[in-house]
């Protein structure tokens, strides 16, 4: 995995001793919090619902069991003993003090970790697929692509103020495990006579959904920065910055139409092409070589188990094949019916950690569905790796199914929420474990907001389910055949909410015609497709 | 500020600058985590109060100080503001 060079860890320690003497500052009272206000979140820190929230990038969903035991330190030292990890490969610390940031950050910064562009209208933390360089459909690994990048819009000065958030996804394979359709900026790596890259340019989720739209069907390795430079630089002369809805990058590409925004590009990046130094191949297989997979030697590739029905569903479940034989992906459901969605308390990280250590090469990845995963393991070490995670309440067998779902932290945490999610997705693990109908509904996305931010990605849930308040109440609107993958769509509404008591019988009523009318093998997005949302309508609302 | 508010009771609330907590205005304690102490506040008085949280927000005490809704009984009527005072309503790590 990628480590800091000197320049890196020269720009992190400054960055901390530069926030540190501004918070000392806004303590003494030199500061206002109105002048305060830009510069923590121009570190990650939020204040929300109960207190301040940290947040910290982990680039592309990589982390060392070294930082994965500095996370679980964190969380405990400075803390209340969990780390919440997010759609967008990070992790959100929900209680950290202000005067304990510094120490906070010079920890995370002995770890190569930062909180850096994780808030503020810059571009944020760049993410992957989270199985980047494991398969073998894999065209490129995306992650070299994802540490130039970064390296690029790190303080780049042009783009630290621009008018809104910006979010950027790589992905290196034909299926899309990171939504790149849903981020301002998604790129696909892809084969013509050489390797480059597919660019698509303003997606998004929020108050208003769009998918993004293509800008360049080929753009080569050597002018990938340039082209993206191109783009933000239209974006930053023409968004808008008068009124914060609309000033995301997709109201900029829908209003001035996609032919007339990649004029304006394409136009901008002959300009730039003439001027800017090309990425040189020297410098590409530089980042190449940090992201080289380990030595992994193959010595039993069908090993025998001890004959176990719940190693035996995990197994079905939470394991993919590696590009290696002999090898295994593990994936670490965060959807325990203990937990909510996406946390992890010290101790498991620890666990975690430990186990990364021993199997899997001292990596672990985080998933944009709020999911660990563990990338290199041996076949043969499973059941031993199993029992440990399942005695640390890390074995739910669930990736992909409906109790698997994405979930923000809703009222309980956030201050722009309306209504609470994470009680909605406890309370839909819980009534459908108990019911044992998971395994036979087969794979789903539910996916859960607490507002109309959409952090939750509500709107490309196969079922998604968004909290509104209504004089005061709780309802839940659903949305029917959103999906974030390749073929990606935004949920249409089937009707009027629900309140809290009324949602999960709903949702029940949804999974009961699917059953009904689906044929053999339809996922629930087909059978929508092929009944159209009137049946669900008629179970939900027909009162005759 | 009085005309956009509904009720007629409220308390002040804030968070406190160093540990980031959710704070509440109590005339003799300042301002304290318990919402028992808090001053209720009447219609009437409130320009006498936001005078007071001026001053201790310009002495850096506390940070996005507003005015909490009550209703006749002078409990908080919002459920945002019932999950911000008594803290998560989601099972607690400790008893997990």
């Amino acid at each position: 995995m990628y480590r800091y060079d000197e320049f890196d860890n020269k720009l992190v320690i400054n960055r901390v001793k530069q926030f540190t003497k501004q918070i000392k500052r806004r303590i003494s009272g030199d500061l206002t919090e109105d002048e305060f206000k830009p510069l923590r979140l121009m570190n990650g820190l939020y204040l929300q619902l109960h207190a301040y929230m940290l947040r910290v990038a982990i680039p592309y969903g990589e982390l060392s069991s070294e930082q994965l035991k500095m996370l679980a330190y964190i969380s405990k030292k400075y803390d209340r003993g969990y780390g919440h990890f997010t759609t967008r490969q990070n992790i959100q610390f929900n209680w950290p003090k202000l005067i304990d940031i510094p120490k906070i950050l010079r920890n995370l910064a002995k770890v190569e970790m930062h909180a850096i562009q994780t808030s503020g209208n810059c571009i944020r933390n760049v993410t992957a697929d989270h199985l980047a360089g494991l398969l073998p459909e894999e065209i490129e690994d995306p992650r070299p692509w994802c540490e130039i990048i970064r390296k690029w819009s790190t303080f780049h000065p042009e783009f630290s103020f621009l008018p809104r958030k910006f979010k950027i996804a790589v992905i290196g394979c034909n299926e899309d495990r990171a939504g790149i359709l849903v981020h301002d900026i998604g790129i696909r790596i892809i084969k013509r006579k050489e390797i480059g890259f597919q660019i698509f340019v303003g997606g998004g989720q929020g108050r208003s959904p769009f998918i993004a739209k293509k800008i360049s069907d080929f753009v080569s390795k050597k002018n990938l920065l340039i082209y993206l430079e191109a783009i933000l630089n239209i974006y930053n002369s023409l968004g808008r910055r008068d009124n914060i809805y609309k000033a995301r990058i997709k109201i900029l590409v829908n209003e001035l139409g996609i032919e007339y925004f990649k004029k304006l590009v394409e136009d901008r990046f002959k300009f730039l092409k003439e001027k800017k130094a090309i990425l040189k191949g020297i410098e590409i297989d530089k980042i190449k070589d940090y992201f080289k997979l380990p030595s992994l030697k193959v010595d039993n590739i069908s090993p025998k188990f001890p004959k176990n029905p719940n190693f035996e569903k995990w197994l079905k479940f939470n394991t993919l094949n590696h590009k290696i034989e002999g090898y295994k992906i593990v994936l670490v459901s965060l959807k325990s019916k203990d937990y909510p969605p996406g946390d992890m308390d010290y101790k498991q990280m620890i666990s975690l950690a430990e186990i990364a250590e021993k199997y899997s090469f001292g990596e672990i990845r985080v998933t944009h569905e709020q999911n660990l995963v563990l990338p290199h393991v041996k076949s043969i070490e499973l059941f031993e790796i199993w029992k440990i995670l399942d005695s640390n309440k890390l074995a739910t067998p669930n990736i992909g199914l409906l109790t698997d779902s994405i979930c923000c932290p809703g009222m309980d945490y956030c201050a722009l929420a309306t209504a609470r999610s994470i009680p909605i997705a406890q309370k839909i693990t819980n009534f459908f474990e108990a019911k044992k109908k998971q395994d036979e509904i087969g794979p789903l996305k539910i996916k859960i907001s607490g507002c109309i931010n959409a952090c939750g990605h509500h709107h490309v849930g196969n079922i998604g389910i968004l909290g509104l308040d209504k004089n005061g109440q709780e309802f839940y609107q659903i949305t029917l055949g959103g999906s974030s993958k390749e073929n990606a769509s935004i949920g249409k509404i089937i009707g009027s909410s629900f309140s809290s008591s009324e949602i999960i019988p709903a949702i029940d009523k949804i999974l009961d015609v699917y059953l009904e009318k689906r044929k053999k093998n339809q996922t629930f997005i087909q059978t929508l497709e092929q009944i159209g949302l009137k049946p669900f309508q008629e179970a939900l609302y027909d009162n005759n | 500020m009085a005309k956009k508010l509904k009720a007629n009771m409220f308390v002040y609330s804030a968070n406190d600058l160093i540990s980031g907590n959710v704070v509440f205005y109590s005339e003799q304690k300042g301002w304290v985590r318990d919402f028992l102490f808090a001053r209720r506040i009447m219609k009437e008085e409130l320009e006498k109060f936001q005078e007071k949280v001026s001053m201790d927000l310009k002495q850096n005490n506390i940070i996005n100080p507003y005015l909490v809704e009550l209703d006749d009984n002078g409990e908080i009527s919002k459920l945002r503001e019932r999950i911000r005072f008594e803290g998560l309503n989601i099972k607690d790590y400790k008893d997990v």
